[in-house]
Order: C-alpha cells, then structure tokens, then sequence
C-alpha cells in the first residue's frame, strides 16, 4: 500500500468510526474501531520512525506530522472512551484497556509535537482504571504491537506505564529518549504492580486516583487512599539495560528503539537511576527562584555562537554582527535572538523563548546568556523544556553551566597541525584555586581530536591536553585538564582522546 | 518398498535351496554353468504331478526376476541418496531437528554452516561495535573501548580522575566492569578496594576484600588490604586476625598504598594552579573592558 493510499485508507476508516459514533450504533463502530485499533501500528510507524530517527532540526513538515500522528491518537482515545460508556460488559474492559493505551499514546505525543491541544488530563487516566477494577478487570489484558512484535499487556500496567511516562517526561527528556522510555516500560510490564501497602522506607511513588495528579512522592490526606508502586522491581530491571550493554545489546533488543543513537539510550540510564533509587527520600530542595518579570535577555544558541557573540558588547536589537572576513559573510552573520528572563536563581534560570526559536533546543543543547548588557554572558545548559497548553512561549529550564567563562584560542602542538586555524573554546574556572577543577568547554570533535594544546602568552607557555570529560552535552563536553611540562609527552591515552569506536553505528544499526 | 519385496522373496526361497543341495549335485550342469531345473525339481519333488513341476518352475523364475529386480532398484536408490546428500542440505522432521539442537552446541552448528557462520560473524561484530561504544559514551572517552580493559594503567587512571572529580560511583562502576572482562586482574581489584577506603565506604570494602580473597587468597597485598581493613570495618571477621599497630592511626602512613596510581610529581599541580591564577587575571580584565564597554579581542 503506498504511502498516499494508506493515508486515503486511514481517512476513510476514521470517517466510518465517527459516523458509527455520532448515530450511536455501537457494533458497527466497535467493529470499526477494532480493525483501525488492530492495523493503527502499520499506518503510522513508518511516518513514527521517520521523524524519530532525524537527526536534523525539525521543520514545519515534521512538526505538522507529529501533531497528526498526536491528533491521531487523541481520536482513537476519545473513541474508546465512547465505547466504554455504550458497549455492554463483555466489551468494556477491552476498551477500557485501549483506551488506557492510548492516553499513554496521546501523552507521549503531545510533548513529541509540542502540540498546542490541551494537555491530557488525569482525570480521565484514573476514572478508565478506577472502573476497570470495580469491573474485577485490573488484569484484564489488551493484545498491542509491543516493540515491534504483538504482546499482550493487563490493564494496571498500561496505567503505570501512562502515569510513569508522564512523570518522567516533564521537560527533561527529548523525543527519542521518551520513546525509548516507552519501549523499556513495556518490556518492564512484570514489575509495574500497584500496592495499597506502603513499601516505605524503600524508593516508591504513589497515586491517589480521586486526584487530578498523577504520580508524586506525598499523600494528599485530603484525597482518597493512595496506591503505592515500588521502585526496587523497576531498578532491578534497570540494572538488566546495563547488562544487555554490557553484552552489546540495546534493551529490549528490538523494537523501533533500537535503532536510536546509542547516546539517547546511555543518558537515559542516568535519569531513570536517580528516579528510581531516590524517588522515596526526600525531594531535592532547589534554591528560591527570584521573579524576572519577563525582562529580555540576549541569548546566544551553540557553542560558536556563544565564543563569537556572547563575549562581544551587545549590538542594537535588531542589528546583524558584521562578518569577520569577506569570504564568508553568511556563515557568519548572526541574528540577535531575545528571550525572556521568567525567574533565576544561583543554579539556573528560567527562559520564555519564542515557540519557532524553541522548537530546535532540546535538553542538552548549551546557550549563552547575557543577563547584563555591561558584562559577558552565562553558559548554560538546557535541562527542562516545556510547552504551555496555550499559545505562549516555550518554558526552558536552565542550568549554568559557568559564571566566568572566558574564551581562549589554543593552537594544536602537533607539527602536522602547524598550519591549521586556532581551536577555540571557552575556559571554565574550577570552584579551588588549586586549577584542578578547571575545565574547558569544547565541542565533541575537537575533544576527540585535540592532542597536546598550547596556550601562549606574553610571559609563558602552558601545555595542556583534555583528559576527561567531566560532562556531556549534545555536541560539547566540558573537559577536565592535564598540564604538561615542557618536553614532556602526556600519558598514553590521556594526550589525544580516542575516536569513538563507532561513530556510524546509529546508521549501521538501521541496516 | 521394492527392494524389501525382493528380500521377502530371498527368505522364502531359503528353506527351498537348502534342502535342494544334495540334489543339486547330482543334476546336469549345462557348459554355461546354469542348473537344468526341471530334472531338478523332478528329483526334489518325486511325487508332485506335472502340473505342480510346471507352477513351482514359474514360480522359481518370478522369484529370480523379483530377487534381480529388487537388487538392482536398490542399488540404484542408494546411489540416487548419495548424490542428494551431497547436492542438498539434509532435510529431517521438525523433532529429530529439535534434538540436534538440544545434543549440538549451537556454536558448532553455525561453524558448519558458511552462511549461519557469516550471520553470526555479523552479529558478534555489531554486538562488539555496541559494547566500545557503550564504554566510550559511559566512560566519557575515557576508553576506545573494551579492548582498553586489558590497560590496567589507562583504566585505573579514569577510575582516579571520577573519584577526584567526586564521583567515586562511577570510578567503581568503570572498575567493576573492568573486573568482569579481567577477572584476574589484581590491580582493579585493588584500585576498588582502595577508592572504597579513601571513600570510608567499610561495607562495600568488604565486600570486594571478601570477593578478592576468593579470587587471589595468596595475593602479595593481603597484609596492606588487612592493615586497611583494620581500619575501616575493625568487627569484620575478615581482618580479626591481624594486628593493628597504633602508629598506624596517628599521623601521617608512610606505607599507605598507591593502588589508584596518584602521581608523587606535583609539577602538573603546580602548571594547574599558575594557570588557573592567571586566567584569573585575565578574566578580571576582560569584566574591566566590559565594564567601559569596550570590545576584548579573544584572548
């Protein structure tokens, strides 16, 4: 079936499910939305993938289609929903549990498209489960496309997974981690039991399902009894991802994730370590934010253009920077880009950026932002991206990365390396004045490649190579330093960082 | 099914040809060899009337033809077996494969066949690809690889730089993983154990010393391992017997290990701080430009 002929398709079934709906005729709309709920996964996957596994900015044209692929599933759980309400015992728990699935679905999708619909709500979640237990159906299992092969999957998992995938997708994770996310908790279906027993003091989460909230750490003594989940089953399960790495395997071992980036899956151990071994402690105290009142700030995206623009007095709003040389005027030619300040404290601030300038951050990328037009800006990171239900700007998170960052040219020592241009990075004072805590932010390829560097001065020579990286960005490390004096060569292994053993392996993997 | 006809007809006529031996001797035997067999039966069966003579000689003749027959199609079908045995992979029932599998190693049956072979080939060179570059992404290019497992230096190094940088978990893991490609690898596990003590980590210490004393009882570092262990988990039945002298938990410990390999040569200290106090500087004057909005060229 061709792309255009399964749209056509999908158009017209869609078209009979609404019309079995409106006239009320429920078997003919349970027999449709059946067919439609059983072929759903061969309609849009393809398109699913495609945008999954881009590795460039989104267009408009993706965009557009995540918000297809979203309004999708949002009609498939609007459907379901009816027919819980019109369909006769027999039935509803099937429904019940599809339409669980695609909340999930919907949820997950919402965040992907960055969709101006109303977020899912809760409510809904917990009043589909709350009537699946009074029907005695808690365990009742839905047959659905599970990592690429058919599963079948009991209604109590599929609401951990929904309540799960909302809670860890509050911002700090982009369209491929929360896909891959999703692909790991349906493969963890075994260990998602909800408890009336509080498992405490061992790491748990907890749901009041006459809430309209979902997962958090504290019982609301105003709401009804809480249901607990464990987290020890979901880290035991997680330390499994490691060993399948380990043995050079992506958990589950196959499945649409597992033809992501290696990186995607490897930073989303991280999160989900921290959520599942601290989640029952105490929640982390975050400093007082101070309210910024939207006041606007220069910022600057990416490493180059944070060393090009953010340590140069600020130009007039509006004005282009003038290009360095004539050969390359484009290239070079940047627009001043303004966010608005929302709040800020010692850690982080927090941004309202345009929804078309927002579009292309993700959690990860590095900003430069100037809070004070008389001095240079901050380094940050991107932690938490956010999109409000209605139409305003995007809500960034962001960590500083540095306060005092200062940008230096290198040259390579390497004599081969005589006649190539100056490396240039920014310089991150370490919290001692010791200097062992010192690092340089470099972009990954000059981390990979850098060898020994020189800093000359008027009065001295430092040798320098990048040992370490302390931490990560998406295409920038900040990197520990190891000082060298004169004539003497860096340990082995420590003087030019090894080029990754694969970098091609995303490509390969989709082989 | 032929050729089992023909050697149900050879049993038949057994009992026949024994008890004709005496008579056959005293037959004509023509100049080709052949045996005259109506004299014969004739002798055999004396008191058999013509008509049996004639049935039993037909009968006798069919036999042969049946015998003849038999031999040759089954000839012929183990030749037509052999040469399919040799043109086309060996096809059995679903159950006798099962067993084969459960009886043959499954490393054998791929290096039987060339294309399993190859697949297999394939997959181990991507799952290889997948393990380096899991090392290298959670060890932040510390390591190429898993083959970097087997440079104790260059590993225990990386374990040191995450424990100095305070994450002393990541130095275990990194080592941990290590000891699982090089089990016998006495200087992990003692980088482990010493990263555990500089951490005050008593429970995980013994852990990994108990582990240790499986692998290697006779290791030459038991004593500074105990003398350690004394210190840190004083009630462990692992470290009861050995003697803690008191000058060891005063003042400065002279014979405390290096196992994490910290350089004695602080030069790179010192380059690091004059560094760090000179970028410093520079710093300062660069907020002084801004400050009278002036422009600083890239230092």
């Amino acid at each position: 079936m061709s792309e255009e002929l399964g749209r056509e398709e999908l158009r017209t079934r869609l078209g009979a499910l609404r019309a079995a709906l409106a006239r009320r005729d429920i078997a003919a709309a349970g027999a449709v939305f059946e067919a439609l709920d059983h072929d759903l996964h061969d309609f849009v996957s393809d398109d699913q993938q495609a945008l999954l596994t881009k590795m460039l900015a989104w267009d408009d044209d993706d965009f557009a289609l995540a918000s297809r692929v979203h309004a999708l599933h949002s009609r498939m759980l609007e459907a379901a929903r009816m027919l819980v309400s019109y369909s006769g015992l027999d039935k509803r728990l099937d429904y019940i549990a599809a339409a669980i699935a695609y909340w999930a679905e919907a949820a997950k999708w919402e965040l992907i498209s960055m969709s101006h619909e109303p977020p899912q709500r809760f409510t809904q979640l917990h009043e589909l489960y709350l009537e699946a237990v009074a029907l005695e159906g808690a365990a009742h299992g839905r047959r659905m496309m599970a990592n690429g092969s058919w599963a079948k999957v009991a209604i109590e998992p599929l609401y951990v997974r929904a309540l799960v995938l909302r809670r860890l997708s509050g911002g700090h994770l982009g369209p491929r981690q929360l896909e891959i996310l999703d692909s790991w908790l349906l493969a963890w279906v075994d260990a998602m039991a909800l408890s009336p027993d509080d498992p405490a003091p061992a790491p748990r989460l907890l749901v009041q399902p006459d809430s309209s909230a979902g997962l958090s750490l504290n019982v609301d003594p105003d709401l009804g009894d809480p249901l607990f989940l464990p987290l020890g089953p979901l880290k035991a399960e997680l330390d499994l991802v490691f060993d399948f790495l380990q043995r050079g395997e992506l958990f589950p071992g196959r499945g649409p994730s597992t033809t992501f980036r290696l990186e995607d899956h490897v930073s989303l151990l991280d999160i989900l370590h921290r959520e599942f071994t601290q989640a029952g402690a105490a929640p982390m105290t975050r400093d007082a934010r101070t309210n910024a009142e939207g006041v606007e700030v220069d910022v600057y995206l990416g490493l180059g253009d944070i060393i090009r623009g953010g340590f140069s007095p600020p130009a007039a709003p509006g004005q282009s920077e003038a290009p360095t040389n004539l050969f390359e005027p484009v290239t070079t030619a940047r627009r001043q880009r303004r966010f608005r300040l929302r709040d800020h404290n010692d850690s982080g601030l927090g941004l309202l950026a345009p929804r078309d300038e927002a579009a292309a951050l993700h959690p990860g990328d590095l900003i430069g932002v100037r809070t004070d037009p008389s001095a240079p800006c901050l380094v940050c990171e991107v932690v938490r991206k956010v999109h409000p239900a209605d139409d305003s700007d995007t809500l960034l998170g962001t960590r500083v990365v540095s306060r005092n960052a200062l940008p230096l040219s290198l040259k390579r020592e390497d004599a081969a390396a005589a006649s190539a241009p100056d490396i240039d990075v920014l310089y991150v004072p370490g919290t001692d004045s010791s200097g062992r805590a010192d690092s340089l932010l470099v972009s990954d390829a000059v981390f990979q490649s850098a060898g020994v560097l020189t800093k000359h001065d008027a009065a001295q020579t430092f040798r320098l190579s990048l040992n370490r990286g302390r931490h990560r960005g998406r295409g920038w490390v900040l990197a520990g330093l190891e000082f060298l004096a004169e004539g003497q060569e860096p340990a082995k292994g420590s003087g030019k960082n090894p080029k990754p053993p694969d970098e091609g392996l995303t490509l390969s993997l989709l082989d | 099914m032929l050729h089992r006809i023909s050697a149900t007809s050879l049993l038949l006529l057994v009992p026949l040809l024994t008890s004709a031996q005496d008579a056959i001797r005293t037959v004509n035997v023509t100049p080709g060899g052949g045996v005259e067999l109506v004299p014969l039966l004739v002798r055999l069966l004396p008191w058999a009337p013509p008509g049996v003579i004639a049935a039993a000689v037909a009968i006798a003749n069919a036999s042969l033809l049946l015998v003849l027959a038999g031999l040759g199609t089954s000839a012929a079908w183990r030749a037509f077996q052999g040469w399919q045995r040799s043109n086309v992979p060996e096809r059995r029932p679903a159950a006798i494969r099962k067993g084969i599998r459960r009886a043959v190693p499954q490393d054998k049956v791929r290096a039987a066949d060339p294309i399993r072979r190859a697949q297999a080939g394939d997959d181990e060179a991507r799952r290889k690809r997948i393990r380096d570059r899991f090392v290298y992404v959670r060890f932040d290019g510390a390591l190429k690889g898993i083959a970097d497992f087997g440079l104790p230096a260059k590993v225990i190094k990386a374990a040191r730089l995450y424990f100095e940088d305070s994450r002393g978990d990541r130095a275990d893991e990194l080592l941990a993983l290590a000891l699982k490609h090089q089990p016998e690898e006495h200087a992990y596990w003692l980088a482990r154990l010493e990263i555990r003590f500089l951490l005050g980590d008593s429970a995980s210490f013994v852990e990994i010393a108990e582990a240790f004393m499986r692998v290697a009882p006779d290791a030459a570092e038991w004593d500074e391992i105990k003398r350690l262990g004394v210190r840190i988990a004083p009630d462990s039945p692992l470290f009861a017997g050995h003697a803690s002298n008191a000058a060891d938990s005063y003042g400065p410990w002279p014979t405390m290990p290096n196992w994490i390999q910290s350089s004695w040569d602080l030069t790179a200290e010192v380059i690091a701080s004059e560094f760090h106090h000179h970028m410093r500087d520079r710093i300062q004057e660069m907020r002084e430009r801004f400050a009278h909005n002036a422009a600083p060229a890239t230092l």
